[in-house]
Formats: structure tokens, C-alpha cells, sequence
């Protein structure tokens, strides 16, 4: 079965540079089998300098790795080789032509000069020829300042034109495409190097960008009026060498040698990705993805990139309370602080708090430290999860294959979770491992287009039993995997019978562990979730709305899960974070926390990687980092939390959970202690998911939903279906 | 040696949460890893609304930390310990 896309099956076939190349690979593997011998290295000379390479490697890769920098447009290390921009021409000793350095493997004993006058002179003509047909409006580009064509025409280049247009017929030119609302092409400024043709075919897994015509002729489109929109379309963007393919809700507002860059985490969903965010005049530009080849390699999800808008929109800038007549006013906070002290303190102990899908570590913590003083015991997360034993041991709630580590396994049963949308560079590494490690998917629940061929074994729950107990056609392959996986998604263990299937799947990972290999994987989808369960968050708000408290605190709870109705009259509801979303509307008393932008903090991923953000820019208005207003309000209520700063704060975090301040490092987790078998069995309801189609992706929490670009894309996707519905209907 | 879990029955209500930091290979956690294996199950059983969070962390020293009311905190060192010795410090910290 050929599952790469069809460029690299044919290049399989076709060029000699991947004849040798996978025959490299399939040697390897076969070695592999037989433990013998490495296959021997080969010697080549990179301008006069030694170097020992694996027999396939290219002149490119042995160039990089002395640390030659061969200039390239069309090549990519994550994609395929294309070979067609020919910038990468290089001279090889004895050979008649230059060769391209990116698709060619090297022989024992080439000697490669990568700065001789023959290669300096073919570097120069392709400029040319690239350049004839580039138009000259870098003063009203968006790549200007960081743009490959334009640096490598100033390193590389030559220092004179001869394009004279005698004839005034003008450049060649190319009508502009509308691929939807966060890509904007400028196609006359498309060098064909193909790189978002095989990013969108190979990495997303959608065949939608693809070249017609050839020669002068030649475009880059997708062929009928279509939107390319999938959850990672603005990585064409990054790879996008010239400014073909900009960042539209970026386009025209600031040059790069203007803004600041911080680097931070994503906090949209629970993956972590790291970012670079760019920042001017205390605003919030744009969103960069930051190379983690733990976590994001150098991808980013359209969310994380461009939901970054919603930062600036409902955002709360001044406490308020609530007044008599219902309506909530703008206060001092001193006079907010001092009405939620006075509620505290009349609560005598019957406080609780609920922490929701962008609260930081740090404010959790400092919010049940806080709730514990004033003797209160309930803190929960928004999200459920199983109830008892679920989160006393770390890998339980982890993704403990890790987000790297998916992309070996060769077995992988989904349920209930669609990794697609609500972790998409999780499914990524799915995909990559389905293209390239023969990966062998199957999932449990509704029928959803996850970019790649997998087995969809049905919706019931009992599916889970059986192939647990191994009876089922799907055990076999799992159970002969040698890194099978199982993913469940954390919306399923919501369910009454979450408890069941939980045990169950662990039950039966037991037996598929492997010696530095564990299969069992909860595949979360808020930012905070884990890093709540670390320090002790209980799942689920059932118990906190039991309980019936006359205080609850808010963290970030927008969700939307808790409404008035179910809290008892006297409730006095406080609301902490940055946008006024569900939490704030049933607030009595609003405290303006600060984004993921605006602080330095703690957020935990789904693999279990502490991260922490960096602030970028200050809160707006009165606004607060969300830790600073419990110790404030700890003070006014006479329970005074025993930190003043961060170092102190992150010592404390420290005593909890020692792994949350090792940032950027993952502490294994061990265990599985067996503990008693839940008492309720596995129910016949459906599985279902809650993120189906692209629609539902788009607006997932406080920032995304206040984001006018997520809201653009949601409309771009109901238009692309109702003109496809049409045009069903026009057919028929 | 034989322990039998009914020892741990139950424990103080004033007890709101337990926490064993351990470190997940050294030679000073051996007992603390040993004592969660064989007795966190038992523990769970009796205590079922009792918190009981395990957390590992390479290159920490283990120990015991325990949360009473009013946000009191209690945290002893059980680094080396054998598992009647962190038997014994659990049972003091319950009461």
C-alpha cells in the first residue's frame, strides 16, 4: 500500500536519488533486524573539509553537517525533496554540471564546492531567472525583512540586473486565489517551490493545493475556487519562502524588525506548543510557532496562530461587583476585594472553587491554598475526569507514550477522541507515523475524517470490553504491536461510565506495557487540566454544586458547565480571569485576571511537560496576574498566603509537585497501582465526540470565542458547505 | 514481615490530603516507592475520600507531606526509611 502522497511514491520510483535513498532505508532496516553491522560510512570533502556520511545522504545534509550553509528555497527538512528550485546548484569535482546539492546522494570521495566560481555563477543565474519573473514591491510586501528570496538575492545574487523590459509587456503575472480567511495569497510573487503543496498533502494530510500548467505558466492553486482551510493552514505561511502565501489578519500592520519577540506556550489546547509572540506598543501581534521537537516540532495549530486577536476583544479592564439592581459596576480593588472578603468571611468555610481550561498552575495553587485556610475543601476543574483514585497517580491522566513518542508506535486505538481538532499536532505525529511507520489506527466512536485511513470499529462502548478482553479482531494487532498505544479521549471519561472504561483500558495496557513503553494515554484537551490534577484539583463540578456553597470562586471557569439555577440563592459567585465570557455573566463580583500573553506562568501539557509562558505585554486597564489577586485578597480576608513573589510561589509549587518546576523537562511517570475495580459497568450509549468537522474546532474557549478571525473562519466553512451543497444539488 | 493493612483503618477526619513525593529510581526512595506499591491500594480502600497524591520527580528527596484543616501542613522526610519505619510516621501523622 502506498501511503506517502503520490510526489514521493513516484520520486520512490522515479529519480535515482530516492532509488539510493530508500534502498539506504530499506538496507537499514534489514540491518536493523540483524543486529550486525552499521552500513559503512562513506568520506566526501565539503570544500576541502572532511566529513564521513551515511552512504544516501545528500550533498546538502553532509554540507550541513560541517556547517555549510547551502541557500535553498524549494527544499524542506520535514517534507519531501522537490528539487525544482535549483538554487542549491553546487559544484562537484569531475562533474561536468553543477549538481543539486538537496537531491543528490553523495559517492565516496566527491569533493564539493559550495563557494566556486562555477557555483557562485549558477546561483547567480537562477536569481536571475527568479527574480525576471518576481515582482519588485518589497516595500509593500509583508515577507519584506524576512524573506528568503529577498536575503538570498542580497548574499547570493548578482550585483547588476539585465532585465531591461525593452518591450514594456510587463512580468508575468498571476491572478490572486482566495483560499480563505487566514491565508492571503499574492501568487504573482510565487517562486513554485512547492513547499505548501507537499506540507498540505503530506503533513496535513489534505490534497487540496496542488500546480497546473507548466513553464511560464505554471501556478500554484487549487485548481477549482476552493478554500484551503484545515486545522494548519497557516504553517504555509512559515514555509512559505517569499510572500506568495502571507498571514491575512497580520497583512500590512507591522514590519518584523519593529516588534518585540517573547517566547511563550499555547495555552488553546492542551498540547503546549511552543510560540514566539510578537508584540509592539503593548499589543499583541501575531503568533509565531517556536521549534520543540518534543512537542510542536515547528508546527502550530490555526488556533494557537491566529485566535490571538481575541486577546485584544471583551476583555475585562476593572473590577466589578454586582449591584443591587443586577447590574455589575466598575469599582476600585479596593472596594472589590474588600465585598468578596466580606462574603468570605460570612461563608465561615463553605467556599469552593472551580478552575477552568486557561487557568495557570500558579493561581490554582494559589487558590486552594487560599480556599484550604478559610477551611474549605472543594477545588475542582471545570473538565471532568473519573472520579476517586483518577488522579492520585500521575499516569492515570497522562499521555504517557508522549506526544514524540506516538510517532513510533505501530498499533493505536482511539476512543472517543478526535485528535484531529482537539489536539492537532498530536495527530500530526499520528499521521507522520501512518505515512512513514505503517501505523495501524483504529478508533471507537462517531466516523470522523482524521486526514489518513483508519479502521472505525463502531460508536459502542462495549467495543471497549472486547477488545480488551482481547476478543476482538483489533486485540491482535495491538497485542503483536511493538509500540501499540491507546488514546482516550477525555470527553469519554466524562460519562457516568468514564470510571469503567477507564479501568478497563488500563487493565489491559498492563498487558501491552513494554519494557520503557507505556500504551495507556488520556489525551486532554485544556490547557490547565493537568497541571490542576498535579496540585490536587478534584474532577468534575458535581460535588462543588452539592454542596451548595456560599462562595465560589471562578478560575477562568468559562466553560459555561455552571449557571446560576443550580447555585443556591445567597451564592456569592467571584470570577477570576481575562475575558468577560459564561463565568463573568454570573458573577457578583469580577476580578480582571491576565491572559497567557500577559504573565509569567506555569501550564502543564497533556504529556506532562511543565512550560512556562512569558508575558509579552502588561494586562490592560486594572487588570491583574490572576496569583497576585488571591495573595491580595488573602490579606483583606486576614488569611495572608505565605508568598510575596513568584520564587516564593514556584518553591511552594515545588513542595506540592516537584516535577512542575522542572520546566521544559518530562518526569516519567510510573506506577499503575491497582486499585479497587469501579463498581458501575460499562453502558451502551454511544461514544461520541464533541469536535466532528473543522466547524466545531474554530471556538473552543474565552479567547478563541472573543477572536473576530475564528469567527471569520467559522462563516468561510458554513459558506464552503452550503456552495458545495449547491452544487450537489445543480449536479443531481 | 507481614503488615496487615487493617492497621491503617481510619484515619482523622482532620487529615484532608496526603501527599508522598518520591523519586522514581533512586536509593533513598526505595521504600516509599516500595510502601505505595503494597499499600496504596489498602490505604485507598479505608480512606476513600481521602486525597492521596503520589508524585514523582526525578532527584527529589522523598517524603510525607499532610494537609489538616485550616490549611495546615505537616511534611516529614521519609528518605531511607524502611516501609514499617514510613508505616509508623503515617500513623502518627493520621491520628
Amino acid at each position: 500500500m502506498i501511503r506517502a502522497p503520490l510526489v514521493k511514491a513516484l520520486g520512490a520510483l522515479g529519480s535515482p536519488t530516492h532509488q539510493i535513498a530508500s534502498r539506504a532505508v530499506r538496507t537499514s532496516a534489514v540491518l536493523a533486524q540483524t543486529p550486525a553491522k552499521a552500513p559503512e560510512k562513506i568520506e566526501v570533502f565539503v570544500d576541502d573539509i572532511p566529513v564521513m556520511v551515511l552512504p544516501g545522504t545528500t550533498v546538502l545534509q553532509a554540507a550541513a553537517e560541517v556547517g555549510v550553509e547551502i541557500p535553498r528555497f524549494c527544499y524542506h527538512e520535514r517534507l519531501a525533496v522537490a528539487g525544482n528550485c535549483r538554487m542549491c546548484l553546487v559544484e562537484v569535482e569531475k562533474s561536468p554540471k553543477p549538481v543539486a546539492a538537496c537531491a543528490m546522494p553523495v559517492m565516496k570521495g566527491w569533493r564539493i564546492k559550495t563557494n566556486s566560481d562555477l557555483t557562485r555563477k549558477a546561483r547567480e543565474g537562477v536569481m536571475e531567472f527568479l527574480l525576471m519573473n518576481h515582482p519588485l514591491d518589497c516595500p509593500i510586501c509583508d515577507q519584506g525583512g524576512e524573506c528568503d528570496l529577498q536575503d538570498q538575492a542580497m548574499a547570493f545574487g548578482s550585483d547588476r540586473s539585465r532585465f531591461t523590459d525593452i518591450n514594456y509587456t510587463g512580468k508575468r503575472a498571476v491572478e490572486d486565489k482566495d483560499i480563505g480567511p487566514l491565508v492571503k495569497t499574492v501568487m504573482t510573487r510565487c517562486i513554485h517551490c512547492t513547499r505548501c503543496v507537499r506540507f498540505a498533502s503530506e503533513i496535513a494530510g489534505v490534497d487540496d493545493l496542488g500546480t497546473t500548467g507548466r513553464g511560464n505558466d505554471m501556478q500554484i492553486g487549487t485548481y477549482v475556487e476552493k478554500l484551503f482551510l484545515t486545522e494548519l493552514s497557516g504553517n504555509v505561511i512559515d514555509l512559505c519562502p517569499v510572500g506568495a502565501l502571507t498571514n491575512k489578519p497580520y497583512s500590512f500592520v507591522a514590519r518584523p524588525w519593529e516588534i518585540r519577540k517573547v517566547d511563550s506556550i499555547d495555552v488553546l489546547d492542551a498540547v503546549g506548543s511552543n510560540i514566539v509572540v510578537s508584540t509592539r506598543t503593548n499589543e499583541v501581534l501575531r503568533i509565531l510557532p517556536r521549534e520543540n521537537e518534543d512537542v510542536n516540532e515547528e508546527w502550530l495549530a490555526d488556533k494557537s496562530r491566529f485566535a490571538c486577536d481575541g486577546l485584544k476583544r471583551q476583555r475585562l479592564v476593572a473590577p466589578m461587583v454586582r449591584m443591587p439592581n443586577g447590574e455589575l459596576q466598575a469599582v476600585e480593588w479596593e472596594g472589590a476585594l474588600i465585598a468578596v472578603a466580606k462574603a468570605l468571611q460570612k461563608a465561615k468555610g463553605q467556599v469552593a472553587g472551580i478552575a477552568g481550561q486557561l487557568a495557570d498552575v500558579e493561581a490554582m495553587v494559589a487558590l486552594k491554598d487560599l480556599v484550604n485556610r478559610l477551611d474549605g475543601e472543594l477545588l475542582v476543574t471545570e473538565q471532568d475526569f473519573i472520579k476517586g483514585s483518577g488522579i492520585e497517580v500521575r499516569s492515570s491522566y497522562l499521555l504517557n507514550s508522549t506526544i514524540a513518542g506516538l510517532e513510533q508506535a505501530d498499533a493505536v486505538l482511539l476512543v472517543g477522541t478526535n485528535p484531529r481538532y482537539e489536539a492537532p499536532l498530536v495527530n500530526t505525529r499520528l499521521r507522520k507515523a501512518y505515512v512513514h511507520n505503517e501505523l495501524q489506527i483504529a478508533s471507537i466512536g462517531p466516523k470522523i475524517d482524521l486526514s489518513y485511513q483508519h479502521n472505525n470499529l463502531g460508536a459502542d462502548p462495549n467495543l471497549v470490553k472486547d477488545v480488551c478482553n482481547g476478543s476482538h479482531a483489533f486485540s491482535k494487532v495491538l497485542e503483536g504491536a511493538k509500540k501499540p498505544a491507546i488514546i482516550i479521549g477525555v470527553d469519554v471519561l466524562e460519562r457516568p461510565d468514564g470510571a469503567a472504561i477507564h479501568a478497563t483500558i488500563s487493565e489491559y495496557c498492563k498487558k501491552l506495557k513494554k519494557p520503557d513503553w507505556n500504551p495507556f494515554n488520556v489525551l486532554h484537551n485544556s490547557a490547565s487540566q493537568v497541571g490542576a490534577f498535579d496540585v490536587g484539583y478534584q474532577p468534575g463540578i458535581q460535588a462543588v454544586l452539592q454542596a451548595q456553597p456560599k462562595v465560589l470562586f471562578l478560575l477562568n471557569a468559562d466553560a459555561g458547565k455552571v449557571t446560576r439555577d443550580q447555585l443556591p440563592k445567597d451564592c456569592f459567585v467571584v470570577y477570576i480571569g481575562s475575558h468577560g465570557d459564561n463565568g463573568a455573566s454570573i458573577a457578583d463580583a469580577v476580578l480582571p485576571g491576565a491572559a497567557y500573553t500577559e504573565k509569567q506562568a506555569i501550564y502543564v501539557n497533556t504529556e506532562g511537560r511543565p512550560q512556562q509562558t512569558l508575558p509579552g505585554v502588561s494586562p490592560p486597564g486594572m487588570a491583574r496576574e490572576d496569583w497576585k489577586i488571591l495573595r491580595a485578597l488573602s490579606e483583606v480576608v486576614g488569611k495572608p498566603l505565605a508568598y510575596d513573589n513568584l520564587d516564593e510561589l514556584r518553591a511552594r509549587l515545588e513542595s506540592l509537585a516537584p516535577h512542575l518546576t522542572r520546566l521544559g523537562e518530562l518526569q516519567p511517570a510510573s506506577g499503575g497501582e491497582s486499585v479497587a475495580k469501579p463498581s458501575i459497568s460499562i453502558s451502551s450509549t454511544p461514544i461520541d465526540v464533541k469536535q466532528k468537522e473543522l466547524r466545531d474546532y474554530f471556538m473552543t474557549d474565552a479567547i478563541s470565542r472573543a477572536s473576530p478571525t475564528m469567527a471569520k473562519c467559522i462563516s468561510a466553512v458554513n459558506k464552503q458547505q452550503r456552495q458545495d451543497e449547491a452544487r450537489r444539488c445543480a449536479a443531481v | 514481615m507481614r503488615i496487615s493493612s487493617a492497621v491503617f483503618a481510619q484515619f482523622t477526619a482532620k487529615l484532608k490530603e496526603l501527599r508522598i513525593i518520591l523519586d522514581p529510581t533512586c536509593k533513598a526512595s526505595k521504600g516509599a516507592r516500595k510502601f505505595v506499591q503494597q499499600f496504596y491500594p489498602s490505604l485507598k480502600k479505608n480512606n476513600p475520600n481521602l486525597t492521596i497524591l503520589v508524585r514523582e520527580c526525578a532527584g527529589v528527596k522523598p517524603k510525607l507531606c499532610a494537609r489538616f484543616e485550616k490549611g495546615k501542613e505537616v511534611s516529614i522526610p521519609i528518605a531511607n526509611q524502611t516501609i514499617p519505619d514510613i508505616q509508623k510516621t503515617l500513623e502518627a501523622v493520621g491520628r
